[in-house]
C-alpha cells in the first residue's frame, strides 16, 4: 500500500517539472501584442512646451494710440511669429504646417529618408555648402497655405547672396528683405519672390502683396484678430485645415454621391498627423447641421468598411492592413476619422528600397 | 471505470438539484437576455453605425463591424475568462468539503470503488460542471451578437474553453486542499490565491524588474516557474484571431502545462486520500 | 427461556482479524489515541455476531477497518478470505455507518439509484422498491433526503446497505433513532437477512437487542477484545440452576434433595454441572409431591456481563 501511494508522490514531481518546462516564460511568452496606434488628440507635454518656446513679444498695431493699461497688456502678450504669419492669408484654402525638425527624426521618416535617391542627397549637401541652408535641420517648420509657403528656422547661418544669386533684393519694413526676379511690387511666375524676415522665416509666394502683408504683421503695422491658426491645435507633426473643396476633390469618386453631401454638411476638416511611432492621422470634421454631419459620418463609415471588405477580398493584404485601423468616431455635431499606417507596415513598404 | 463514470455522473445530478447553482445559472440568463433586450447595434452595410443600450446611444466608433466590435469582443472575452475563474472558485470550493462529510463519505468508501475513481470522479464533474456553464455563457454571446451584427465568430466559445482548461489548475488546488481541511473557504481561497499568483507569475519579467537584483527576484522566478500563467492565457483569449500560428504553438504548451499543474496537484491530494482515515 | 442457537461450522470465516492495532495520532505525534490494541476476532459466515463496549472502545474504528475506512497499523485482516482494500471484497459487504450523511437533495429512491450505480447492480429498480418497503419508506421514497427525520434518515441507511444482497452487513447502531415498531420491523428483517445466509456484524449500545438477536457476542474494552462466546456462554453465570415450585409446606425435603434456598418465593437454587441430576432432584422434589413452576439456568444479563467486565480490565 505504502509503495503504491508513493507513485502518487512520483507522478506529481513528474506533472510539476513538466508543467513548469512548459509553461517556462522563455517559452510561453507570447509574441508582443501590437499595441492600437494612438491618435493625436490633444497637446502632450511635449508640444506644450514647444508652443509656448515659439511665442515672441511682436508689437501690435495702434501701439501709439494705446492706453498705458493697454500697452502693458499689449506687452505681456507673446504670439508665435509663423500662426501671425498666416493669418495673412485671408480666402479659405488648404493650410498645413509641417514639423520639420521634429519630423526628421522620427522612426518613419528615417525610413523615407534611407530610401531617399543619392541624387537628392548629394545636391541637397551642395545647396547646403553653396548656401548655408541645410534643409535637414536649419528648417524648423514649413507652412503651406494656398500658394504661399512659410518656411520657419534658425537661417542664421544662411549666404542670403548665394542663396538668392540672380535675384533683385530690396529691404522691406524693420527686419525684411524682399529678393524676386523683377521687382517687389510685381507679381511673378510661382516662387519667382522670396522674403526674408530677421533670419527666422522665409517667406515664398507668387503674390509680393501677401508676402509684405506678413511683415507688416509681423512688425505690428497691421493688426489681426486671429492667428492664422490657433496655437492650441498646434500637436502633431503635421497640421493643418484641409478645404472643403479640397475634401470633395479627394472624395469625388465615391459612387453614392458622399462628396456632394459632404460638401452640403462639413464647414471644417482639421487634421493632425503624428509619425512618433505608427503613422496616424486625425481628421475632425464639422459643421452646422448635426444631423447632416451624423449621416455624412454613417456613410464615410460604410464606405470605409465596403473598401476593407474589397480589399479583403482582393487579398490586398497592406490595404486591409492600412484600412484595419480605420475608424469614424462621432462627437455630437462633428466626427473624428482616424487613419493609421503601422510603422512595421512603413518599414516593410520600404524595405526593398534601394537608392543608385 | 464505470465506478467513476459513475461518480461522475452523480455530481452533476447532485449539482442540477443544488439551488444556488440553479440560481447562478438564472444569472448568466437574466444577463444574457438583458444584453440580448437591451443592446442595439445598428450595422449599415457592413459597418457599425451606432450602439444604444436601454436605448440610450452609446459613443461608439462607426467603422467596419469585426474592428469597431474588437474592443467589444475583447472585454467580453476578458469578462468569459476571468469571469468563469472567479464563479469556477466559488462555485466548486463545496464539492470537495462536501464529499468528505463524516457519515458520507464513509458510506462512500465502503462502496466497491477505489478512492482514486471517487476522487477523480469528483474532479471530472466539478470540470463538466464548469464547462457546461462556460459554453453556455459564451455560447448566449456569440449568439446575441451575431444575430444583432452579423458578424459571427467563435472568440467567445473559444475564450470560454480556454477559461475550463485554466480552471484544471486552479481546481487542482482547490480539491487537494479540501483533502487536506474540510473547508470550503479554507480551499476556495487557496483557489483564489492560486488564481491571483498565476496572473502575476504570467507577467513575471515585469514584476521581477520591480525587484532589486539578488536573493528575492531570483526566489521570485523560481516560484513563478511551475505556476500556472492564467494572465498569459487571458491575453491570449482577447487576442483570438489576430495571432500568428507560433502563437497557437505556445499556447498549446500552456494549455498543456495547466493540466499538468492541475493533474500534479491532484496526485498530492490522492496520496493523502489514500492514506487518510475517516 | 432462553434458546440456545447453534449455529453451522463452516470452512471460511467471514471475518478474520489477528492483532489489529491502530493508533490515533494528532499532526504533530503528539497525543497519541490506542484505539485498537491487538484485537483477534473470527466470525463464521452466516451467523450474527455483536461488538459491545463502552464509549471510545474502539467499536467504530474496527468496524471501518473491516472496510478500509480506517487503515490500522499492525494486524491482518481478512474478509471471505481476502483484505477489504479490494473493491471486489467490499461489493460483497453491506454497510449502515454510525453517523449517516445523505445529500439532501436527492430523493430516496435516486439515491438508491445511485448507489445501485456504484455497487454496479444490475436492473436495481425492483430491489429498490422491495429494501424500500422492508425499512418502511415506500410512501416517503419521493421525498427529498433533507426533510427525513433521523429515524427515517436511519432506514433509508439500512436500505443502502441491504441493497445488492450483500453476504456480509455491518451495522454500526442499526436501530438509533427508530421508534420501538420500526425497531422490531428491523429485527425481523435482519433475522431474515440471517436466514438467507447472510453474515451480520453488529455494534449497538443496546444490549438487550444484542442478547436477543446475535449468536456470538465480543466484548471490547480500551482497544482489546476482552471476552467473547456465544450469548449463552457469556451469559451463563455458574452450574446453578433457579427452580421454582408451587407453595408446599414441607421446605425441608426441598433442602434434603440439594435445593438451596433462592430470594424470590419458592425459588430454590440447585447446583448442577449436568442435567442429569438436575433432572433426577426435580423428579425427587415432585415426588414428594412438589409441583414444578419454573426452571431458568442462572443467566446473567449482558449488561452486567459487560459491567463486570470492565471492572475487572480497569
Amino acid at each position: 500500500m505504502k509503495h503504491r501511494r508513493s507513485i502518487w508522490i512520483l507522478l506529481a514531481l513528474l506533472l510539476f517539472l513538466g508543467a513548469g518546462w512548459l509553461m517556462t516564460s522563455e517559452f510561453a511568452s507570447l509574441s508582443p501584442r501590437r499595441r492600437p496606434p494612438k491618435f493625436p488628440s490633444y497637446m502632450r507635454q511635449d508640444e506644450v512646451v514647444r508652443m509656448v518656446n515659439r511665442k515672441h513679444a511682436l508689437m501690435l498695431k495702434a501701439w501709439d494710440s494705446a492706453t498705458k493699461a493697454q500697452r502693458e497688456n499689449i506687452e505681456n502678450q507673446r504670439f508665435d511669429p509663423l500662426l501671425v504669419a498666416l493669418s495673412a492669408v485671408r480666402t479659405p484654402r488648404t493650410l498645413l504646417i509641417f514639423e520639420i525638425a521634429a519630423l526628421e527624426k522620427l522612426p518613419a521618416v528615417q525610413s523615407l529618408l534611407n530610401c531617399m535617391p543619392k541624387k537628392v542627397k548629394d545636391r541637397a549637401l551642395k545647396f547646403k555648402d553653396k548656401t548655408g541652408i541645410d534643409p535637414f535641420t536649419s528648417i524648423e517648420r514649413a507652412a503651406v497655405a494656398g500658394d504661399m509657403l512659410l518656411l520657419s528656422g534658425d537661417f542664421s547661418g544662411a549666404n542670403w547672396g548665394e542663396t538668392f544669386s540672380g535675384f533683385q533684393s530690396e529691404p522691406y519694413g524693420k527686419d525684411g528683405m524682399f529678393y524676386s526676379h523683377s521687382g517687389p511690387n510685381d507679381a511673378g511666375p510661382r516662387g519667382s519672390s522670396f522674403l526674408v524676415w530677421k533670419d527666422e522665416m522665409i517667406v515664398s509666394t507668387d503674390d509680393p502683396e501677401m508676402a509684405r502683408r506678413v511683415v507688416d504683421l509681423l512688425e505690428g503695422r497691421e493688426g489681426f484678430e486671429k492667428e492664422g491658426f490657433p496655437e492650441l491645435d498646434t500637436y502633431g507633426q503635421i497640421y493643418g485645415e484641409i478645404s472643403v473643396k479640397d475634401a470633395m476633390e479627394a472624395l469625388s469618386d465615391s459612387k453614392d454621391d458622399l462628396a456632394k453631401r459632404f460638401g452640403e454638411a462639413i464647414s471644417s476638416v482639421k487634421i493632425h498627423v503624428d509619425a512618433s511611432e505608427d503613422v496616424v492621422m486625425t481628421a475632425e470634421m464639422s459643421g452646422e447641421d448635426p444631423d447632416r454631419v451624423n449621416d455624412v459620418a454613417k456613410s464615410m463609415g460604410a464606405a470605409l468598411s465596403l473598401l476593407r471588405v474589397k480589399a479583403r477580398s482582393d487579398e490586398d493584404r497592406n490595404f486591409t492592413e492600412l484600412l484595419d485601423y480605420a475608424r469614424i468616431h462621432p462627437e455630437g455635431g462633428s466626427f473624428i476619422l482616424d487613419l493609421a499606417l503601422p510603422l512595421d507596415f512603413i518599414q516593410r513598404s520600404l524595405s526593398n528600397c534601394r537608392t543608385e | 471505470m464505470k465506478p467513476l463514470l459513475s461518480v461522475w455522473i452523480d455530481l452533476l445530478k447532485e449539482a442540477s438539484e443544488r439551488r444556488w447553482i440553479l440560481a447562478i445559472a438564472a444569472g448568466i440568463t437574466l444577463i444574457l437576455l438583458t444584453m440580448a433586450c437591451a443592446l442595439q447595434l445598428d450595422v449599415v452595410d457592413g459597418a457599425l453605425a451606432a450602439t444604444r443600450f436601454f436605448g440610450k446611444p452609446i459613443r461608439t466608433d462607426i467603422g467596419a463591424v469585426d474592428q469597431t466590435l474588437r474592443p467589444l469582443f475583447e472585454a467580453v472575452s476578458d469578462l468569459l475568462y476571468y469571469g468563469s475563474l472567479t464563479i469556477g472558485i466559488f462555485v466548486s470550493a463545496d464539492f470537495g468539503p462536501s464529499l468528505l462529510e463524516p457519515g458520507r463519505i464513509e458510506q462512500l468508501l465502503a462502496l466497491p470503488l477505489r478512492r482514486w475513481e471517487l476522487l477523480a470522479g469528483t474532479f471530472l464533474g466539478v470540470l463538466t460542471l464548469v464547462l457546461v456553464g462556460n459554453l453556455y455563457a459564451s455560447l448566449g454571446v456569440t449568439a446575441i451578437l451575431g444575430v444583432k451584427t452579423g458578424y459571427w465568430t467563435v472568440k467567445p466559445v473559444a475564450s470560454a474553453l480556454m477559461a475550463t482548461v485554466a480552471f484544471i489548475s486552479l481546481y487542482g488546488v482547490i480539491l487537494a486542499t479540501s483533502l487536506f481541511v474540510r473547508s470550503a473557504s479554507i480551499s476556495g481561497t487557496a483557489g483564489f490565491l492560486l488564481f491571483i499568483a498565476g496572473i502575476v507569475a504570467s507577467f513575471e519579467k515585469e514584476v521581477a524588474g520591480l525587484f532589486k537584483p539578488g536573493i528575492g527576484r531570483v526566489f521570485f522566478e523560481i516560484i513563478c516557474v511551475p505556476l500556472p500563467k492564467i494572465g498569459s492565457l487571458g491575453v491570449f483569449s482577447q487576442d483570438l484571431g489576430y495571432v500568428s500560428l507560433p502563437d497557437w504553438l505556445q499556447v498549446s504548451r500552456l494549455l498543456l502545462g495547466h493540466v499538468l499543474f492541475g493533474g500534479a496537484c491532484l496526485m498530492i491530494g490522492l496520496f493523502h486520500f489514500e492514506r487518510k482515515d475517516f | 427461556m432462553r434458546y440456545n442457537h447453534h449455529y453451522e461450522d463452516t470452512q471460511m470465516n467471514a471475518i478474520e482479524v489477528q492483532g489489529l492495532r491502530k493508533t490515533y495520532a494528532n499532526l504533530f505525534g503528539r497525543k497519541r489515541i490506542r484505539a485498537l490494541d491487538g484485537v483477534d476476532i473470527e466470525v463464521p459466515i452466516g451467523i450474527a455476531f455483536g461488538l459491545i463496549g463502552l464509549n471510545g472502545a474502539g467499536k467504530t474504528t474496527f468496524i471501518k477497518t473491516l472496510l478500509d475506512i480506517v487503515q490500522p497499523e499492525a494486524g491482518e485482516i481478512r474478509v471471505f478470505g481476502a483484505h477489504p482494500e479490494s473493491p471486489e471484497t467490499r461489493r460483497r459487504i453491506g454497510y449502515l455507518p454510525e453517523r449517516l450523511h445523505m445529500p439532501p437533495v436527492w430523493t430516496a429512491r435516486s439515491f438508491l439509484k445511485s448507489i445501485a450505480r456504484l455497487k454496479c447492480i444490475h436492473g436495481p429498480d425492483d430491489a429498490i422498491e422491495m429494501h424500500l418497503d422492508q425499512v418502511g419508506l415506500t410512501t416517503a421514497a419521493h421525498q427529498r433526503i433533507g426533510t427525513f427525520s433521523k429515524g427515517m434518515m436511519r432506514r433509508l441507511g439500512l436500505a443502502v446497505a441491504l441493497l445488492g444482497s450483500p453476504d456480509l452487513l455491518v451495522l454500526d447502531e442499526p436501530t438509533d433513532g427508530i421508534d420501538p415498531l420500526g425497531q422490531r420491523d428491523v429485527r425481523r428483517l435482519l433475522e431474515a437477512e440471517r436466514n438467507r445466509g447472510a453474515t451480520i456484524f453488529i455494534n449497538s449500545h443496546l444490549l438487550t437487542e444484542t442478547e436477543h438477536f446475535c449468536d456470538r457476542v465480543g466484548i471490547l474494552h480500551h482497544g482489546r477484545l476482552i471476552r467473547q462466546g456465544t450469548v449463552s456462554e457469556l451469559c451463563k453465570g455458574s452450574n446453578r440452576w433457579l427452580v421454582r415450585f408451587t407453595p408446599h409446606a414441607d421446605t425441608e425435603m426441598f433442602t434434603k434433595h440439594g435445593f438451596i434456598k433462592a430470594n424470590g418465593a419458592n425459588e430454590w437454587w440447585f447446583e448442577s454441572s449436568n442435567l442429569e441430576s438436575l433432572n433426577r432432584a426435580i423428579d425427587r422434589a415432585r415426588a414428594s409431591g412438589a409441583l414444578l413452576d419454573g426452571l431458568r439456568p442462572d443467566f446473567k444479563e449482558l449488561e452486567e456481563i459487560l459491567a463486570e467486565t470492565v471492572e475487572k480490565n480497569p
